[in-house]
């Protein structure tokens, strides 16, 4: 059934190997390295990639070729220590078991990162600090380039006396390569500083030293930035250049491009593009560079979608595709395309809170959608249920359909009862807010599953006690989530002026110009409303009691928010919380210092403090049946992912 | 058989562009012809030319729509015969233009048509022929690189060609961007050929346009589509009696199709179809990333929704905020009043 | 499909063999080989050469007496399509020996095996999977001056002396045309619905033997384009479509916020005017008046 993907299914090869399709997995910190090593919960991980029809996986993100390279902050695979080969050797196994290339991504981070794990002191180009980490660099000597040059040989040639089938040498997102290419970067006066062949000498020697090690017969590629959105940097001119000269430098055999660089807090947020940005929304960057280049180009930048891949590999923006979170999303979309099932392909709607935003801040890899991911070990397999059950679920919200999903898939005899005329709970608000309309993603896979699946869904239907003892239930899952919290401040709860960011967003705000909005929530909430209202022309302010407004929001959804709300001309202040709310005025607190002010100057006042549970039923239930879990948000107000790992974990056990 | 008289041409190397008609109206793949052979011909420090066949009644608006885009000498050869296209008058044409012309290159759009007819001009001539090409990156050495597309786009043929002997390519649409319309009718030189040409054994009986309400989508020059906003199914008749008016095809979006309303076949954007028609009228649809996606190398889209906040305004061209239920039944009345006009005026 | 007279046809079809290009196919980098992702080569009857096959199988079944026979340009191997054109009722085979020189020197030879005898129609696909020049038909019919027609969905009418085919244009246009005969036409891939084959009638073909000619070509070329002798079959490299990119000039936070909207950050702004609103009336006509000023109405 591949007719609808000629293009996607064709193999290419890459040197001495057949890549069977274009669908790759490029690389990725996971942070799941034991003691630096590739252990089974990382291999399982990549198993299910190469199970689901993936042609290339490029494995072990960042990877360090020798010690200096900072990199315990993210758990990465230690590529600089022999003990590594027999992990590697076992990897690879298990990966050419399903016919995938596999290969891992090596580098030196230079000044990217802190020394304060290894107390190793970090290395740049000069003694210029990242803006990123802050973190004043010592300048690289002439024996250190050696040392590393030595090393980045010394690594490729364990990954290939592992079995690996080629390496890829990192001089993306502002590590030690592309640091020496940078001219902001770099202001050395001697052979490796200047101009541009002066500055790219030492990655020069870095390819030639690992084309050297490991033969002619291993795949060398390269991951370079297509435009780094770094003011003096490498921008997509300048990297075109640099392209070139590495095509006709002639030692690599393929180009992974990707946007955005590690430099700085919003290139970094581009370079893993959210929600925010459109689909393959750097297709644009790989185009231009597989221009200038005679080897194949990996394009990179949501690309969750065979359709979208396909588009782009006929447009020759790319002769491979880097789907790595439509992979964790759902690692099986590349069998999934293939029989032309496209509906049950989970796809990934770029959420990224789940995956990359925990990477950033050194949590393991999951995935807001996909409760499996990172725990493939014990949850890789769904076995059916012992004896089959028969179960109500109240709630059609994220964490009630994967409750009933896995449920029915288990063989249990499921109800679901859902009060409202449509699936998703709060995802139908939250979708609202501008650049989420992906996000009802999760509830659309959900909806069609479950329908699919044969669940007895009664819409419309709010479930009470009596009702659900008619079906004579086994057990009970209560999902029935929450509605916003309305905390005990003073005046709050009489205020005629103020609304919730849940109303915001369904346009239930009261009329007047000047709107303040509390995020004490600290997530999408408050400035999903707060872009809303801009949106409509009027003033707003946001304050929060944290040290920055949406505190929560992760590395890669924080900048792009923050981008757009300058850009419409929000104001936002931190570390105040609401104290008061007195016949119109409105009397905030610092956090810190204690000092009230008084505000007559607002119209509306937005407030965001999260969910409060709807947990009436669950409390009603308790001791009338046999079996009753109450999950996700009626348990406790937290966040999507939350919900569906917990209802994962409960229909599991059922 | 491959001994060819490298014949010395002074003259810098000449690049024609046939200019195909279908049913009196220009093909836009002949502009991209066009912008490859500027790119190719600037390569080799040659020069280009555009070849037109018309009648007498379509010559003045083939011309100017030419005019538009072209800034190279013009070709134009008028006969009654182009009326309709026959493999011999078509042959016959050409043949004779070339022997005049002498050019070392012909750049023919893989249609039909120029499949039809290429091949016989190419052996009448002895000239060489490529099929199926794509951009025809350079020349290096005298010679042209020449990259044939085969086994149904799964393989690429590359080869090379003395520039000095002449040779066809047909290729197909896509093999470059087309050129921007001219700022300032440059005004080129315009030359007629009278030459004889022969009536073929193969006659025209009738011309049958598609029917946009069994097209696939993808090849549809217009197309009215609908999202949740349309409402329910029934509501659809709204944007199928517009379609109908317009001569458009109607499309969905992926939420419209997953409620049942539209046929999965019509879906566009993520998990359906990528779209690029003239005109895209989008009603009722919010344009979430994965629509969005799909259709917005479409030429012209043009936007009916109530919510000013849809990131498809975006996009648009043309918008309007209001409802599509008001709207869209006035607009195809106003079509269908103005058909209505017109038949009388036109059928005299 | 109406016949409209009594006489017998005599209709050729040309046949080939080819590997199927619609799996994966791969091209080895060092030797330039195509091959598929399979141990074993899937081989089949060029699709579009099925239709010419099917049309005329049709064309006899309603013209009693007619006779049809299949020709390939082949080396042994190639034989299994005419195996299949037996199988499926063509009352003669006959292979011409050759294979691989392109289809210019196809064209010539089956021309010279034409010029021995007339057919009133000769059948072909018009591309076949593996080349796709669409070159043979023309040249054929170039060669023996006849008329022509092709790419083919549907034949309307059959006469002694004329056919009435729709043949397909672009992007869904057709249009009917009526050719003299004799003639020849090339069908698109499933412009026939197929027939089925039964496994018996395929191992009773392949009992047959299949009658072998070699043909001398004139030494002259005239009358034949010229092709090239040396070609390198590569993997596809697809061009490059021009895509939106902001320019490196720009700041880093403007290129970051064009690719946010999608390249349409100069669009969004200018979009805001053009959007009209008011009563149901007033903006149908304004849109009416966009529609007609670019002619879409």
């Amino acid at each position: 059934m591949s007719e609808q993907f000629p293009l996607l299914f064709s193999p290419l090869q890459l040197r001495n190997k057949t890549i069977k399709n274009r669908i790759a997995s490029t690389a990725h910190v996971t942070i799941f390295a034991e003691n630096g090593m590739p252990a089974d919960r990382e291999r399982r991980y990549y198993e299910e990639k190469a199970k689901g029809g993936a042609g290339l996986l490029i494995c072990f993100g960042s990877s360090s070729v020798h010690p200096t390279s900072p990199a315990l902050d993210w758990k990465v695979v230690e590529m600089f220590d022999d003990r590594v080969i027999p992990h590697l050797q076992k990897f690879s196994d298990t990966m050419h078991g399903y016919g995938a290339a596999v290969l891992a991504q090596i580098t030196h981070r230079g000044r990217r990162g802190h020394s304060n794990l290894s107390w190793q002191r970090l290395l740049g180009p000069s003694r210029v600090k990242e803006p990123n980490h802050r973190e004043v660099p010592g300048v690289v000597q002439r024996e250190d380039i050696d040392m590393i040059v030595k090393a980045f040989g010394q690594a490729a040639l364990r990954l290939k006396q592992g079995g690996f089938d080629g390496v890829e040498i990192s001089a993306a997102h502002c590590h030690l390569i592309d640091q020496f290419w940078g001219p902001h970067v770099n202001f050395r006066d001697d052979e490796f500083g200047g101009d541009l062949d002066n500055r790219m000498k030492f990655g020069f020697m870095v390819i030639e030293r690992v084309r050297e090690t490991v033969g002619d017969d291993f795949i060398v590629g390269i991951r370079i930035t297509g435009d780094d959105f770094v003011e003096g940097g490498l921008n997509n001119d300048i990297m075109c250049e640099i392209a070139q000269k590495l095509s006709e430098h002639g030692m690599l055999d393929y180009f992974n491009v990707i946007g955005g660089s590690g430099e700085t807090l919003p290139a970094e947020a581009a370079c893993v593009p959210s929600m925010n940005f459109p689909l393959a929304c750097f297709k644009h960057l790989s185009g231009r560079i597989r221009e200038v280049v005679k080897e194949p180009v990996i394009a990179v930048g949501r690309i969750n979608d065979p359709v979208v891949a396909e588009k782009l590999l006929a447009d020759g923006q790319g002769d491979i595709v880097a789907m790595t979170r439509a992979l964790i999303a759902d690692p099986y979309l590349p069998l999934k395309a293939k029989e032309g099932r496209l509906d049950d392909i989970r796809q990934c709607m770029g959420y990224n809170e789940g995956c990359i935003d925990r990477q950033y801040r050194g949590i393991p890899v999951g995935c807001v959608q996909n409760p499996v991911i990172g725990k493939e070990v014990d949850w890789a397999d769904l076995p059916p249920a012992t004896t089959t059950k028969k179960v109500v679920v109240i709630g059609a919200g994220p964490a009630g359909l994967e409750a009933a999903r896995i449920l029915k898939t288990r063989g249990h005899q499921v109800v679901l009862f859902e009060k409202s005329d449509r699936f998703g709970g709060q995802l139908n608000i939250a979708k609202l807010a501008a650049k989420r309309g992906d996000y009802d993603g999760v509830a659309r896979w959900l909806e069609l599953q479950v329908k699919k699946l044969g669940v007895d869904i009664r819409l419309n239907t709010e479930a009470t006690v009596d009702g659900i003892l008619a079906e004579n239930p086994d057990t009970v899952v209560v999902a029935t989530g929450a509605v916003p919290l309305l905390p005990p401040v003073p005046g709050l709860q009489e205020c005629e002026f103020a609304v919730s960011a849940w109303d915001v967003l369904l346009g239930k705000a009261p009329a007047g110009n000047r709107v303040l909005v509390l995020d004490d929530q600290g997530g999408q909430e408050s400035v999903g409303a707060a872009e809303f209202l801009l949106d409509e022309g009027r003033e707003v302010e946001i304050i929060t009691p944290h040290y920055s407004v949406g505190e929560d929001l992760g590395p890669t959804n924080k900048p792009p928010v923050y981008a757009r709300l300058y850009a419409k001309g929000v104001r936002m202040q931190s570390t105040w919380e609401l104290a008061a709310i007195e016949s119109g005025i409105v009397r905030l607190r610092n956090l810190h210092a204690g000092v009230e002010i008084e505000r007559d100057d607002v119209d509306v006042l937005v407030y965001s403090y999260g969910g409060q549970s709807v947990d009436g039923l669950a409390r009603e239930l308790s001791g009338k049946v046999k079996e009753l879990h109450n999950i996700g948000d009626s348990y406790a107000p937290r966040s999507l992912h939350h919900s569906i790992i917990e209802a994962h974990k409960y229909a599991r056990e059922i | 058989m491959n001994s060819l008289p490298v014949s010395p041409s002074p003259a810098p190397p000449l690049v024609l562009v046939f200019a195909e008609t279908l049913w009196g109206k220009l093909e836009r793949l002949s502009f991209e012809l066009l912008a490859d052979a500027r790119k190719l011909a600037a390569s080799v420090k040659g020069r280009v030319e555009v070849v037109l066949f018309t009648t007498q009644e379509q010559r003045a608006s083939l011309l100017e729509e030419l005019l538009a885009h072209v800034r190279e000498p013009i070709h134009l050869v008028e006969h009654e015969n182009f009326a309709e296209y026959s493999t011999e008058s078509y042959t016959s044409g050409l043949v004779q233009l070339l022997q005049v012309l002498q050019p070392n290159l012909l750049f023919l759009g893989a249609t039909t048509y120029g499949r039809d007819f290429a091949p016989r001009v190419a052996a009448r001539l002895g000239y060489a022929y490529f099929p199926h090409c794509l951009l025809s990156k350079t020349a290096t050495g005298g010679k042209l690189d020449i990259t044939r597309v085969t086994h149904g786009g799964r393989v690429h043929i590359q080869t090379n060609w003395p520039l000095a002997a002449p040779a066809i390519l047909t290729m197909k649409a896509g093999v470059a961007d087309a050129p921007a319309a001219e700022k300032t009718p440059p005004n080129p030189q315009v030359t007629s050929h009278a030459l004889k040409i022969a009536a073929g054994k193969v006659r025209l009986k009738k011309r049958i346009p598609p029917d946009p309400r069994t097209l696939d989508i993808r090849q549809a020059e217009k197309l009215v589509s609908g999202g949740r906003g349309v409402g329910n199914k029934e509501n659809f008749a709204v944007l199928r009696a517009l379609a109908d008016a317009l001569g458009a095809s109607l499309a969905a979006s992926r939420a419209a199709v997953d409620l049942g309303w539209v046929e999965y076949e019509r879906q566009v954007g993520q998990t359906g179809k990528t779209v690029t028609p003239r005109l895209y009228l989008a009603a009722g649809i919010s344009g979430a990333s994965h629509h969005l996606m799909g259709m917005r190398d479409a030429g012209k889209i043009v936007v009916v929704n109530t919510d000013r906040q849809a990131p498809i305004f975006s996009v648009a061209h043309f918008g309007v905020l209001g409802d599509l239920h008001a709207v869209l039944p006035r607009l195809t009345e106003r079509i269908q009043a103005d058909k209505k006009k017109a038949t009388p005026a036109t059928s005299k | 499909m109406k016949v409209l007279h009594t006489t017998p046809f005599k209709i050729a079809v040309c046949l080939k063999e080819v590997l199927d290009a619609r799996l994966p196919l791969k091209v080895e980098a060092k030797t330039g080989a195509i091959q598929q992702d399979a141990p074993e080569p899937v081989v089949t009857l060029n699709p579009a050469d099925r239709s010419a096959l099917e049309f005329a199988m049709q064309l006899r079944e309603q013209s009693p007496g007619s006779r049809v026979e299949v020709f390939s340009v082949s080396d042994v191997a190639g034989q299994a399509a005419l195996w299949y054109g037996l199988a499926r009722g063509a009352d003669d085979a006959e292979r011409i020996e050759g294979s691989g020189k392109g289809a210019p020197y196809t064209a010539a030879l089956l021309a010279t095996r034409f010029h021995k005898e007339t057919f009133d129609l000769i059948c072909c696909g018009d591309e076949t999977l593996d080349n796709s020049s669409a070159l043979v038909g023309p040249l054929l019919a170039e060669i023996l001056d006849l008329p022509q027609v092709t790419g083919v969905v549907r034949i309307v009418e059959c006469s002694k002396s004329s056919i009435l085919v729709e043949r397909g244009l672009e992007r869904g246009s057709r249009e009917l045309v009526e050719m003299d005969l004799p003639g020849l036409i090339t069908l698109k891939a499933e412009s026939v619905p197929w027939r089925y084959v039964s496994y018996q009638k395929l191992e009773e073909a392949q009992l047959r033997n299949i009658p072998v000619r070699r043909e001398t070509l004139p030494t002259s070329s005239n009358g034949l384009p010229k092709w090239p002798e040396q070609a390198t079959p590569t993997a596809p490299r697809a061009r490059v479509k021009k895509s939106f990119t902001p320019d490196s000039k720009m700041s880093p936070a403007d290129r970051v916020r064009m690719i946010m909207a999608g390249g349409a950050a100069p669009q969004e702004s200018k979009s805001k005017s053009s959007v009209v609103e008011g009563d149901a009336e007033y903006v149908s006509e304004q849109l009416y008046r966009f529609l007609k000023h670019h002619e879409f109405v």
